[in-house]
């Protein structure tokens, strides 16, 4: 897994349940977000993977 | 779509049909799937097929008239396939198998009055089905005709093998038994619950007039053989004859209608299409034994031989089609349930939105479908209900609300005139990759042609292609209100699909295509391309049925004095080239599939006359040609990489390349300036050619990446990878969350990656 730091609040980003949502419904997630703003990571593998599935089976719903 | 509408539709679809051997067997033995098996070497396959139209299979396989073989499809190319001969061979050969017996018993009773084939077929038909069966043979032995029969042409143990059955299903014969008189006939009816005398020609009997299609007798019970004394000679008549009254007694005994679909028994005339244009003539093989009959490699040779009639004319034309692994009767029933379903999962929506609309299909099919037509409605009533799923067209749309917008919308009468007799519509694609031949095209209209104003902007093919009706009667409204300044001016167009929307949804105005104008006076000979390939023309889907247009193109090639060929699919049997019905940007892989088979027809370059065949052909690595290049690629010399030939421009590209040009002509020929710029950003970006490419499979414009980049230098808001020292940041402006990962080195933007998604980050 990255490093990842949130620039902003100068710290390092922790796992944690994440909602995402689209079209209506929700699913938790456990994402790198940072502990103090609560800005959010998500990963190009993710996005373009698991993501887009969900989206699409949710689109033909 | 309406149940009816889709009945009709289907109806139209004949894939299903059967092929002419079957349809013109009395008992319609699915001759295409016998042979296949026999071809592959499945006796035991086989015989089951033709166990299942016939009850002595043993029996026919040696003495059928075969019918079937007159209308094979075959005759048009060489000689029918032999499927007697096959038949023979597979009934010889096949090993035997116990013969199911009867589930379950009826107390009815039912009196066969004469045993030859066609009293003994519905005397077992009858006896399967549960039914006490007593058969009455007028000679000492049942079996009629078959009796007489020589050895070589039924061996006697074949018969007696078969007849075998008769006792397994404890069918009663009664021998010496002639029912010769009406009366007799009435007395065995008072005796059974139904009576079938399988005689033919039996005046005496009094059972006169015999219905053809149930060969029920004007007496209660009693069926009779129908058939003529031609076709009474043939022993599968016969067998159909007795299938026939076993069906009729079945009904009589359950007290249902005999008449309801008895349409298709016997022989008739199938609506199958087999296009046998270039297939290749196979003599047929003869039996080394001419008496013992094929021997197992000659037979599947022989069975191999058989077409496999289908029609498939359409899937066959196209890869969208084929994608879905199926054909049009399938695909509209699918769509029919699609649009039935109101909770639960929309299975065919990507078979709907994945079409180029471009009607090809309807060219190619015998009876006119064209899958193109119902798809787009089917999109229709899909926006109408809110069930278009968000993300299939959403970047063409956003596109076509950008041409339409101050970024790029224009309409002007020419430089120092106040009314326009013309109006030039280059169209948004061809403003977006070929901005420059614009300029050049609208320089030499207006020195040609008296007061030709121009107009920028999308025709709202994008919105009409996806069922958009509510946007594309706007952006109509919107066009006329505008044109309403103008007087009414003839539109020139330089793009297939902007011509084919004005002609279906502005009837009023009249249209014109640029190319037919530089035919009519003169092709400009300053910045002509010197090209000494020949090319292949690629006509436009739109263009399908412009003949106007089509001859224009080939005109001022030979003008041009170049030489050219046609492509196999031409002129109104065109294919699309991926743009069309946004194919390209709901299905990429099928996409990709149509245009890599349609630029694979000739290595030849492509000559091309709309702005989307050259823009996708180019994505694939095609050289390809607009007729634009041909007249004004002279600018690019010195620079061959400005033609754009075997690369296309990006989308952030063709959107900037829309506002420039909108730009550069309001400042150069009205002395305007443009009010409506958007937001300029003040980040220098270096864009990876990796990222460059996701770009464009993504979606991603430039804009997107800029607007990532803004809010997170002046909100704080990004992550840095500790690894990469890279800097991830996202952003969502309207439905989509783009995602930068950049860095910076001297001020420099550097962007590494980028992806989106459509998923909302927290509850919505």
């Amino acid at each position: 897994m990255a490093q990842m730091e949130c620039t902003k609040c100068n710290l390092p980003m922790e796992k944690g349940k994440v909602t995402i949502t689209y079209l209506e419904s929700s699913f938790p997630v456990e994402l790198l977000r940072c502990p103090q703003c609560g800005l959010v990571y998500i990963p190009e593998d993710l996005a373009v993977g698991k993501m887009l599935q969900v989206e699409k089976t949710l689109e033909d719903k | 779509m309406e149940q009816r509408e889709l009945r009709e539709l289907e109806n139209k679809c004949i894939q299903e049909e059967p092929p002419w051997c079957t349809a013109a067997c009395p008992v319609h033995v699915d001759v295409r799937a016998f042979n296949k098996e026999i071809g592959k070497g499945n006796l035991a396959t086989a015989f089951k097929i033709l166990a299942k139209a016939v009850v002595f299979p043993r029996i026919i396989g040696h003495i059928c008239d075969h019918p079937c073989e007159s209308r094979c499809k075959r005759n048009e190319i060489d000689a029918p396939v032999s499927i007697h001969e096959l038949e023979k061979y597979c009934v010889k050969n096949a090993d035997a198998k116990k013969r199911p017996l009867p589930v379950k018993q009826s107390e009815s009773r039912v009196a066969v009055v004469g045993g030859g084939l066609c009293g003994l077929t519905a005397a077992v038909e009858l006896a399967k089905r549960g039914y006490g069966v007593t058969v009455y043979e007028g000679a000492p032995a049942v079996g009629g005709r078959l009796l007489q029969l020589p050895e070589e042409v039924l061996p006697e143990d074949v018969l007696q093998g078969e007849l075998e059955i008769l006792d397994v299903l404890g069918i009663e014969t009664v021998c010496n038994k002639k029912i010769g008189t009406g009366q007799e006939v009435q007395e065995l009816r008072d005796e059974y619950d139904a009576l079938f005398v399988a005689l033919p020609n039996s005046p005496d009997l009094d059972l006169t007039p015999i219905d053809k299609l149930t060969l029920a007798t004007p007496l209660d019970g009693v069926f009779a053989r129908g058939d003529t004394a031609a076709e009474a000679a043939s022993y599968i008549h016969g067998v159909a004859q007795g299938k026939k009254a076993a069906t009729s007694i079945v009904r009589y005994l359950q007290g249902v209608s005999l008449e309801a679909e008895r349409d298709k028994e016997g022989p008739y005339e199938t609506r199958l299409y087999t296009n046998v244009e270039g297939v290749e003539t196979v003599p047929p093989v003869e039996a080394q034994d001419p008496v013992g009959g094929y021997a197992p490699a000659e037979a599947e040779a022989e069975a191999r031989r058989c077409m496999q009639c289908e029609c498939l004319e359409c899937v066959k034309a196209c890869e969208y089609l084929k994608a879905f692994g199926s054909y049009p009767r399938v695909y509209l029933r699918e769509i029919y349930n699609n649009e039935a379903i109101v909770m639960g999962y929309r299975a065919a929506n990507t078979l709907i939105n994945s079409c180029s609309l471009c009607g090809l299909c309807g060219e190619v099919c015998p009876n006119d479908l064209d899958m193109g037509e119902v798809i787009k409605k089917s999109r229709e009533g899909m926006v109408a209900r809110e069930k278009m799923p968000p993300s299939a067209h959403d970047f063409p749309l956003t596109d076509m609300n950008f041409s339409n917008s101050p970024h790029f919308a224009l309409m002007k009468n020419a430089p120092g005139t106040d009314s326009s007799r013309y109006m030039f519509f280059p169209g948004c694609q061809l403003c977006a990759s070929m901005p420059a031949y614009v300029e050049l095209a609208y320089a030499y209209l207006r020195n040609t042609l008296p007061n030709v104003g121009l107009s920028l902007g999308c025709c709202g093919a994008p919105a009409d292609w996806v069922g958009q009706r509510e946007l594309f009667n706007k952006a109509r409204e919107t066009f006329l209100e505008k044109l309403k300044a103008f007087g009414s001016p003839t539109l020139i167009l330089a793009c297939s699909s902007c011509h084919d929307i004005f002609r279906q949804y502005y009837p009023d105005l009249a249209v014109i295509s640029l190319w037919q104008i530089y035919d009519q006076y003169g092709i400009p000979a300053e910045n002509l391309l010197e090209l000494k390939e020949k090319l292949a023309v690629h006509d436009a889907c739109a263009a399908r049925h412009e003949d106007a247009q089509q001859e224009a193109i080939r005109s001022l090639l030979a003008k041009l004095k170049l030489d050219f060929q046609e492509l196999e699919y031409s002129k109104d049997k065109t294919t699309c080239c991926g743009f069309g019905g946004l194919m390209t940007f709901a299905n990429r892989e099928v996409a990709i599939q149509a245009i890599d088979r349609r630029i694979k027809e000739s290595p030849a370059p492509y000559l091309v006359y709309c702005a989307m065949c050259k823009d996708r052909f180019s994505w694939r690595a095609k050289e390809t040609y607009h007729i634009l290049d041909l007249i004004y690629g002279g600018i690019h010399e010195g620079d061959p990489a400005g033609l754009h030939t075997k690369e296309n421009i990006g989308f952030s590209q063709k959107r900037e390349n829309r506002a420039r040009l909108k730009e550069k002509m309001l400042k150069e020929l009205w002395g305007e300036e443009m009010v409506e710029t958007g937001t300029q950003y003040p980040y220098e970006l270096e864009i990876e050619p990796e990222a460059r490419r996701k770009m464009e499979d993504r979606l991603i414009l430039k804009d997107d990446i800029l607007k990532v980049i803004h809010q997170a230098e002046t909100t704080g808001n990004k992550m840095l990878n500790k690894d990469t020292g890279h800097y991830f940041a996202y952003y969502k402006p309207v439905a989509v969350t783009y995602w930068v990962e950049y860095s910076v080195v001297d001020n420099i933007y550097h962007i590494h990656n980028v992806y989106s998604h459509r998923m909302v980050i927290g509850e919505g």
